[in-house]
């Protein structure tokens, strides 16, 4: 064990996954297929990946679209099965027997909140859905209870449709939903990039109270680089499948050290007048068949012969971990 | 030169509750071969404009005013003449890409018709080699891979986000001289978002084409646009330099979005934000539209609307303007 890993071992941690993978069959193989050999193909949609969700603390997913951090938040709120690879919630290893008691402690706010809430739905049936085996004066008392801490008045809204909503607020809707059912570890898929920078402040400012008030744990899955700067404590940086570097944030954004996380920073658009953005070069890689050795060397400015053959392994580097071969020791 | 000119265009729609007028007089001058950023919130009216221009909204639609295209008032255009208009000279990537391609017909066929269209319209006579050469190097160009495997698929078959690039490819292929895009990365990640924008830049600054770009993020806004136009509820709130709104903003509503923008860690303090949430059509403040929110209100916003003054160069709807 390195220093690290027995500080990570020992640090309270609210989700600790290790070696976790994703498969999905990227082609449905039917049975004449299967018969007569072909091969089933995958696209490895999250690959080997030790993760650690510390209490209490905000963790930011950031990387490519289509790079697993979705499916990543998916496995780890109990909606899709891992291919591989173990998860602990605190003292629990999630298995059939623990699934439902996990089930309890976990929810998701989604991508889309034009998608994810029943358009024909009141906001009161919304909102008290994970609330089962409630007899119905609690659950009223539940449902104004959170909509109330998201800044929402019950008696204005209770009734209403989804449709009916702005993107803020439905937004802050999926939130009390979320909180409704008393979690102690909420995964927010991307919950503010639909909205405008006024709005998105608002939700940011509310997501920063409710964690201080209710102790949550929150995975926050972003493209947007300067939400992640702001909302966490701890950031994650993916690259097809794989975690590319981790560490404290301000770490993270002050010393970047992966050429993929030095790339996206710069392709970020500043509120500069007269900035031009700095494109990076290249295509996202197929997940079906990735690169060999460093998935990002196709796209990297400094890949060598040793990159196109070798995977670099996640390894402590100058406060924090990054993949990279040229930190090589 | 203006490539367009919008006077007091006002739009309407029909619903179940009552017409809601959804754009309320718009004034507007978009200069050939420059970018304006239209921004704002969802549901201001942005992608409303882009249809009014293109002749493209609903039946329950209501349109006032006029919208001069290089002198041609659009809205007096017989319907075959707009038709032309349409596709090489205003051409809009839809905030829907699905809703601009036909779902039954592969790709590169569709990126061929458009390529036949623009023939046809400069007398030009079609070869399908060099046609299919060109729809290949523009569908690399917005960074599609395998752009031989992207002209044999038919929509469903790709990604949003691809979609959206097969669309601006099109757009390209026909050499419009006014794109409208509206929220044309809004799909596409980061790194992808940044090239796309570069390449609509490069573009515009080889063909002198006029850009509209439509955005609901003002970071996205400053990195494409030459000049900007923030609508607020159907009103347009500040317009002029984009460069100029960000170093100084002057209404108080792009103040405050310029605030909100996340900067920094939440243990540094709380972000700035507004107080309450973009009005409903049916229910605007009376006064200024934006008096609920403003941190500047005073009696005045609350009883009569402001009218636009003019400030270094400016457009800017705000009594805090007013220097009677
Ligand atoms: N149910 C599924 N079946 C097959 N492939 C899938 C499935 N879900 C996701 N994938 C694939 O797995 C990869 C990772 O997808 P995922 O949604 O996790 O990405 P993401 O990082 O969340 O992207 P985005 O930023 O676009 O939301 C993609 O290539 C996607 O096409
Ligand atoms: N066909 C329609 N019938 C009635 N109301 C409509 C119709 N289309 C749009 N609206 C309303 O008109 C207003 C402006 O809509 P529009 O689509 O132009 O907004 P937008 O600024 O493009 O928003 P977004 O950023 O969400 O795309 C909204 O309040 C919308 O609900
Ligand atoms: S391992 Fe090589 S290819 Fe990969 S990021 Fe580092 S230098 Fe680039
Ligand atoms: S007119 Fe009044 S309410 Fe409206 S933006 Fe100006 S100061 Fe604010
Ligand atoms: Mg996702
Ligand atoms: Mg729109």
């Amino acid at each position: 064990m390195t220093s690290v890993e027995k500080e990570e071992a020992t640090e309270e941690y609210m989700v600790r996954a290790v070696d976790l993978t994703k498969y999905f069959p990227a082609e449905k193989v039917g049975l004449l297929e299967r018969l007569t050999g072909k091969k089933e193909r995958y696209v490895r949609a999250v690959d080997h990946v030790d993760m650690l969700l510390r209490k209490g603390l905000t963790t930011a997913l950031v990387g490519e679209s289509g790079s697993g951090k979705t499916t990543i938040g998916r496995m780890l709120a109990t909606l899709e099965t891992p291919t591989s690879g173990t998860v602990y919630y605190g003292d629990l290893v999630l298995s059939k027997q623990t699934l439902s008691q996990i089930r309890k402690r976990v929810q998701i706010v989604f991508q889309n909140p034009y998608e994810s809430l029943d358009p024909r739905m009141s906001i009161k049936e919304i909102v008290e859905e994970p609330l089962v085996k409630i007899k119905s004066e609690e659950k009223e008392k539940r449902v104004k209870e959170v909509l109330s801490a998201v800044g929402l008045n019950y008696d204005d809204i209770y009734y209403r449709k989804a449709r009916d909503l702005s993107g803020g607020q439905r937004q802050r809707v999926a939130v009390a939903r979320a909180m409704a059912a008393d979690p102690e570890f909420i995964v927010l898929d991307e919950p503010t990039s639909a909205l405008d920078a006024s709005v998105q402040s608002q939700v940011l400012n509310l997501l920063v109270d409710l964690r201080e008030e209710f102790g949550y744990t929150y995975l926050f899955i972003t493209h947007n680089m300067m939400v992640a700067r702001y909302i966490s404590d701890y950031i994650y940086v993916m690259y097809a499948g794989k975690i590319v570097e981790t560490g404290k944030t301000e770490e993270v954004f002050e010393n970047p050290l992966h050429p993929y996380t030095k790339l996206l920073l710069k392709s970020v658009p500043h509120l500069e007048p007269g900035a031009r953005l700095e494109p990076m070069s290249g295509e996202a890689p197929s997940l079906l068949n990735p690169p060999s050795g460093c998935r990002f060397n196709p796209r990297c400015p400094f890949a060598t012969e040793k990159c196109r053959q070798q995977e670099p392994p996640l390894v402590d580097v100058q406060g924090h971990k990054v993949a990279c071969h040229l930190y090589d020791k | 030169m203006n490539a367009l000119e919008i006077r007091d265009l006002s739009v309407y729609y029909r619903t179940p509750l009552g017409k809601v007028k959804v754009l309320d007089s718009l004034d507007a001058d978009f200069p050939e071969s420059k970018t304006t950023g239209i921004v704002g919130e969802s549901g201001s009216g942005k992608s409303t404009l882009g249809f009014a221009i293109t002749r493209l909204l609903p039946p329950t639609a209501a349109v006032e005013g006029s919208i001069k295209y290089y002198g041609d008032d659009l809205m007096k255009l017989p319907a075959k003449k707009m038709r032309e208009v349409r596709g090489t000279g205003v051409f809009m990537i839809m905030q829907d890409p699905f809703s601009s391609l036909n779902p039954v017909k592969r790709v590169g066929d569709q990126l061929l018709e458009a390529l036949q269209v623009r023939y046809e319209r400069r007398g030009e006579g079609f070869d399908y080699a060099t046609a299919r050469k060109e729809a290949l190097k523009r569908l690399s160009d917005v960074k599609l891979p395998d752009p031989d495997l992207v002209m044999s698929k038919y929509p469903y078959q790709l990604s949003g986000g691809q979609i959206q690039r097969v669309v601006i490819a099109m757009g390209l292929l026909l050499e419009p001289k006014v794109i409208i895009a509206d929220e044309p990365t809004s799909a596409l990640d980061v790194s992808i978002q940044a090239q796309v924008i570069s390449l609509l830049r490069e573009l515009q600054e080889s063909y002198g084409m006029t850009l509209l770009f439509i955005t609901h993020d003002l970071a996205v806004a400053t990195a494409v646009s030459d000049n900007v136009i923030i609508l607020y509820a159907g009103r347009i709130m500040e317009q002029g330099s984009m460069a100029d709104a960000i170093r100084k903003p002057l209404h108080p509503y792009t103040q405050g979005l310029l605030k909100s923008f996340p900067s920094g860690n939440y243990k540094e303090g709380k972000l700035y934000s507004l107080k309450g949430l973009p009005p409903s059509f049916f229910d605007l403040p009376s006064g200024c539209r934006f008096s609920d929110r403003c941190p500047y209100a005073f009696d005045r916003c609350y009883k009569e609307e402001p009218q636009v003054y003019r400030v270094e160069d400016r457009n800017v709807r705000c009594f805090l303007y007013d220097k009677r």
